[in-house]
């Protein structure tokens, strides 16, 4: 009796005070809400919407801080102009037009005599975004580094490691040992140099893009379904019969429902390299946002004391970034070596692992 | 064997499922709605197929990944 009057006191307590909870949360929300509608009514100076997607997307011309930006060259074609060259300066000094082009939100389109877009001529762009470029930097940066690399590891072979290959080489022989071979089996050397330029390349650019100024090149999803194409393809030429069969004919299936089979087996091979795709992407995309959304607090408040507070919490989140920039190349380069485990595997144990 | 180190990391697969079973209901369902769209269905006939198609093809993909033992 005494445990039924205090279970449906607990009860009756937990449910007031959740509702309580939920009343209070939206009071706030409601304050919260005319808040937002009064200061936009009072003024449109700052657009946090505006400033993290200026942040995270891609532009003609690489903006480190304000007033300090590097022009980039933009490169257009058109079947009716034939190719254009000039510095994305251009667009700058005519407040987005130049030369009969108008960049409308990083979109190049050709303008007509009225002044208005003309959708007949379709622009290709083929300029040096700031996304190419950052890319371009990482390659420089990838060789170099690893041609020392390897020079120094030819010159101390069998000594200890010195310099920066002190750094790189333990990285290496991890994803070797533990990521590679474990997962792709004794015919690993082939893919070896792909899975490690794979993984240094995503680790380059999640450090580059976490530099104040750097290009979000990893969480454009451009970049991410190219890599995970790459991987697709790498694993499907190389599958063996076994993988091709599994697919083909699963064993155990009757006849009849093999049409079905065929659907479900496609999506499944279809999904692998979407998921590592929006993985990558939504992963470096969210933390590029938490961090300058943070950091947005400070503009909207304009308060010391939120500035303090939010340092600290930008602070943490860059360390968490840090950690995810690993974290995602890792993933990554593992779920690849995976997949391409799975398809050249011989057929020696039951299905399991793909 | 070489089987021991695999079967260590192979609960990692399952931290992919989710990720792909929404993937396939999205695309699924979307795929329907988009058919709907251009052929002006007055019944959401073909959202309704393609998601729960979609569902039972993400259910198999987890199924199936699942080691049989």
């Amino acid at each position: 009796m005494l445990r039924k009057i205090t279970t449906k006191l607990l009860l009756v307590t937990s449910l007031s005070l959740f509702s309580i909870n939920f009343l209070l949360a939206q009071e706030g929300h409601e304050a919260q809400h005319e808040n937002h509608e009064a200061s936009a009514h009072e003024e449109e100076k700052f657009d946090i919407g505006k400033m993290i997607m200026h942040h995270i997307s891609d532009s003609h011309e690489w903006e480190f801080a304000h007033g300090l930006t590097l022009p980039l060259p933009v490169i257009l074609y058109t079947k009716q102009y034939g190719i254009e060259v000039f510095s994305s300066k251009r667009f700058a000094e005519g407040k987005g037009v130049y030369n009969g082009y108008i960049n409308n939100h990083e979109h190049i389109h050709r303008l007509n005599p009225q002044g208005g877009i003309d959708e007949e001529v379709h622009v290709w762009d083929l300029s040096i975004t700031k996304n190419v470029a950052s890319m371009l930097l990482s390659a420089v940066i990838l060789i170099v580094l690893m041609s020392t690399v390897a020079k120094s590891f030819a010159k101390n072979r069998g000594k200890a490691p010195k310099g920066i290959q002190s750094f790189i080489e333990p990285i290496i022989f991890f994803i070797r040992d533990e990521v590679v071979i474990p997962n792709v089996g004794p015919k690993y050397e082939k893919y070896l140099p792909y899975l490690l330029t794979l993984f240094f390349f995503i680790l380059i650019n999640n450090l580059l893009g976490l530099i104040p100024g750097g290009a979000n090149l990893t969480g454009n999803i451009t970049i991410t379904l190219f890599l995970a194409v790459l991987t697709f393809f790498i694993t499907h030429i190389n599958a063996n019969k076994h993988y091709w069969l599994h697919l083909v004919k699963p064993e155990g299936v009757p006849t009849l429902m093999l049409p079905l089979m065929w659907v479900v087996e496609i999506a499944g091979v279809f999904m692998k390299p979407m998921s590592l795709t929006i993985r990558l992407f939504a992963n470096i995309t969210a933390g590029h946002i938490i961090i300058l959304s943070l950091l947005g607090l400070i503009f909207i408040f304009q308060s010391f004391a939120v500035g303090g507070v939010v340092t600290l919490f930008t602070l943490f989140m860059n360390a968490i970034e840090l950690l995810v920039a690993f974290l995602q190349a890792f993933i990554f380069t593992l779920l690849s070596s995976m997949y391409i485990g799975s398809a050249i595997e011989e057929h020696h144990e039951a299905d399991h692992g793909h | 064997m070489q089987e021991s180190p695999r079967d260590k990391q192979n609960w990692f697969i399952f931290t992919q499922i989710g990720l792909q079973m929404a993937l396939t209901i999205g695309i699924g369902t979307w795929a329907g709605y988009w058919i709907d769209g251009k052929m002006a269905n007055k019944n959401p006939i073909a959202t309704l197929i393609l998601s729960l198609l979609s569902i039972g093809i993400s259910l198999y993909n987890v199924i199936r990944q699942i080691p049989k033992n």
